[in-house]
């Protein structure tokens, strides 16, 4: 399964934030700004509308000639720069006017009862002067003014800048943290579980400094139960292989002479394997191994060989389809054991007449030992359980020799080298074993 | 050839003394690591055969002692103990071989045959062919800090040539000196890990480090 990396998820609740926080800032700056323009112009508007009415108000007062007459001439005198006036009568029909607000299409008005209009693009602010006249100034909505309509596009487009800038920053100071992370991993992958492993990285946050700890505090408690463990596999090797070291030193001799000693001399041996293949999967799995190259075709021909003479001249001899040289990184006892099992196994089942074919080969970075045979194959169902400890088939129960153990030794095997071990149906009709390893480069 | 056998056990030391002396070799035997030590001191011996669990202290110790005390004489380390992890803690203590117990005859003879046809072991310094380094403590062989990956018996051939390096080594000598046998099996293998070496150790920047003498045998190339 894939995983999404941590450095991802961060970085993407990061970008969620910084974008997040630089879009609020920009919009809360942007509608502040907009609402205190908006009142500054209202003030304006309302100040300048007033102080029209009171410039039209003077001059009639002065002139004695009637409000349109004054209102001429308060706008032939007075102007503002964005501003228009205007006189309107009751109809909303315009009087008299001055100044030009672009656009400003001057169309009878319905007068609000505040005085204020909210129009499209302008503002308006109106008073009535007299009882028969409407003054009313006309601007462009502060809005809508070409300075702040750009200032507002600089502000939207420094947002995903800022938020671009923010999350690049973010992602290599992110990556630079994590970095400590991945060294304690990489420590933690190398080292071996065994008696007095423990892991140092430079750890400069607490958290990683905890980890560590959390870390030799486990690696600590697994030395000791190996060891323990390790001890006893050996004290009980040792108890088990002297008295048949002795056993075989009496028969040995005299085997040549006495049948009945040859016999149990076999027995010596089956015993010896039986011994072996329990302690192998006492062992656990983590267990060191030598590390020396083997080559898989060599051991495939030395069993081959092998086999040929030890299973009597009835025997057919197992094929061996391999390349000249495949490597793997292990241990050459373990490994032999493992493809001998496989062919004991395919001997044990198809019979002695069973073709037995040894392949070897290299797929991309894998190691792939492959032992089919034509015998009568794996029962379906089975597949999984002949790596069992002592699963044998019902149709083998009784009548083969063994204990069972000889798949489970070889998947203890498989998983000490960091491989797999699987069955199929063989092309040959029989069953396949594939024993798959990684290879050394 | 004197083999001297150090072993606790009464009827395995037997059995390894007859099964020797039969093989042609003179014979000696032990039970404790204090005879072993003091007899190793006096000399004359070709090769040891140890017993990993001695009564007083054990044998791997021995091994150890020995090679700290500059004694090259070839040891093969007999154990019913565990399984690989005790090769790797013989051979790192300076032993040989290793041989699991319960053994057979002929396994032994085999194994005591080549263990004593290989020379001299190397001390600990790397010997070196061109910018190929061999290791012996830690048998590997690296090539300008890379490792040649060697198998088991490719290593065997390089070590024992470079054992006693210079020297034409016949055929039949190195088969018994790696496989204590010399019958036509061997014979074929042999053959071939030498073509592999030499390709390996070609790759690796030696080309000519083994030289093929016609008729006679391999030796390695003495720069020195």
């Amino acid at each position: 399964m894939k995983r999404e990396t941590l450095l991802g998820q961060l970085l993407t609740a990061h970008t969620l934030v910084v974008a997040g926080t630089c879009a609020f800032l920009v919009l809360a700056t942007m509608g502040a700004s907009a609402l205190l323009l908006r009142q500054a112009q209202d003030r304006t508007v309302e100040a300048t509308v007033a102080e029209v009415m009171n410039g039209i108000v003077v001059e009639e007062r002065e002139s004695h000639r009637g409000i349109v007459a004054a209102a001429d001439e308060y706008f032939d005198e007075t102007s503002l720069e964005g501003f228009r006036f205007e006189l309107l009568d009751r109809q909303g029909k315009i009087i008299a006017s001055r100044g030009e607000v672009a656009d400003w299409v001057p169309e009878a008005i319905q007068i609000p009862p505040d005085g204020k209009a909210r129009g499209d693009r302008f503002r308006t602010g109106t008073l009535w002067c007299g009882s028969d006249h409407v003054i009313r100034v006309v601007t462009l909505d502060v809005l809508h003014l070409a300075a702040v309509r750009r200032a507002a596009a600089v502000m939207l487009a420094a947002l995903p800048l800022a938020a671009a800038f923010g999350t690049l920053l973010g992602r290599r100071l992110f990556r630079r943290r994590l970095a400590a992370l991945a060294r304690l991993e990489g420590a933690v992958a190398k080292t071996a579980a065994e008696a007095g492993a423990s892991i140092d990285v430079p750890a400069e946050t607490r958290e990683i400094a905890t980890l560590q700890d959390a870390f030799n505090g486990l690696l600590g408690r697994l030395g000791e139960a190996l060891s323990r463990e390790r001890r006893f596999t050996q004290e009980a090797a040792h108890e088990l292989r002297t008295p048949l070291a002795t056993l075989r030193a009496r028969l040995e001799p005299i085997a040549a002479a006495e049948p009945r000693a040859a016999q149990a001399l076999d027995d010596v041996e089956a015993l010896d394997r039986l011994v072996d293949a329990l302690l192998l999967l006492a062992r656990s799995e983590s267990a060191p191994l030598p590390t020396t190259p083997v080559n898989l075709c060599d051991l495939a021909r030395d069993i081959a060989q092998r086999r040929s003479l030890t299973d009597g001249g009835g025997a057919r001899r197992p094929e061996v389809d391999a390349p000249d040289e495949v490597l793997v990184r292990g241990s050459e006892d373990l490994l032999a054991r493992a493809l001998g099992n496989l062919v004991d196994n395919a001997r044990k089942f198809g019979g002695p007449k069973a073709r037995i074919v040894i392949r070897v080969r290299e797929e991309g970075p894998r190691a792939i030992v492959s032992v089919s045979d034509d015998g009568p194959g794996i029962p379906a169902g089975s597949a999984e359980r002949v790596f069992e400890r002592f699963f044998r088939g019902a149709s083998s129960r009784g009548t083969t020799e063994g204990a069972g153990l000889g798949l489970a030794v070889v998947r203890a095997i498989a998983t000490r080298h960091h491989g797999t071990i699987d069955a199929r149906p063989s092309e040959l009709g029989g069953a396949e074993l594939l024993l798959d390893l990684p290879a050394l480069r | 050839m004197r083999i001297l056998v150090v072993e606790d056990q009464r009827e395995v030391r037997t059995f390894v003394l007859e099964t020797l002396e039969a093989a042609g070799f003179t014979v000696e035997g032990v039970s404790t690591y204090e005879a072993a030590d003091r007899r190793l001191l006096a000399g004359g011996v070709a090769g040891v055969v140890l017993d990993w669990m001695l009564p007083d202290r054990p044998g791997v110790k021995l091994c150890e002692e020995m090679r700290r005390r500059k004694d090259p004489t070839p040891v093969l380390m007999l154990t019913a103990r565990g399984d690989v992890e005790d090769r790797v803690a013989g051979l790192e203590a300076g032993a040989d071989d290793y041989l699991k117990k319960p053994f057979a005859a002929a396994e032994l003879r085999a194994r005591v045959r080549a263990l004593v046809r290989r020379g001299p072991r190397l001390t600990d310094a790397v010997v070196r062919i061109g910018p190929v380094e061999i290791h012996p403590a830690s048998r590997q062989v690296v090539s300008e800090g890379r490792e040649v990956p060697l198998t088991t018996r490719e290593f065997d051939i390089l070590e024992t040539l470079a054992r006693q390096r210079g020297r034409v080594l016949s055929r039949p000598r190195l088969l018994l000196a790696i496989w204590g046998t010399d019958d036509e099996a061997a014979s074929g293998s042999l053959e071939v890990l030498m073509a592999r070496l030499r390709r390996k150790l070609a790759a690796a920047g030696a080309p000519d480090a083994i030289r093929t003498v016609r008729g006679v045998g391999y030796a390695l190339r003495d720069d020195a």
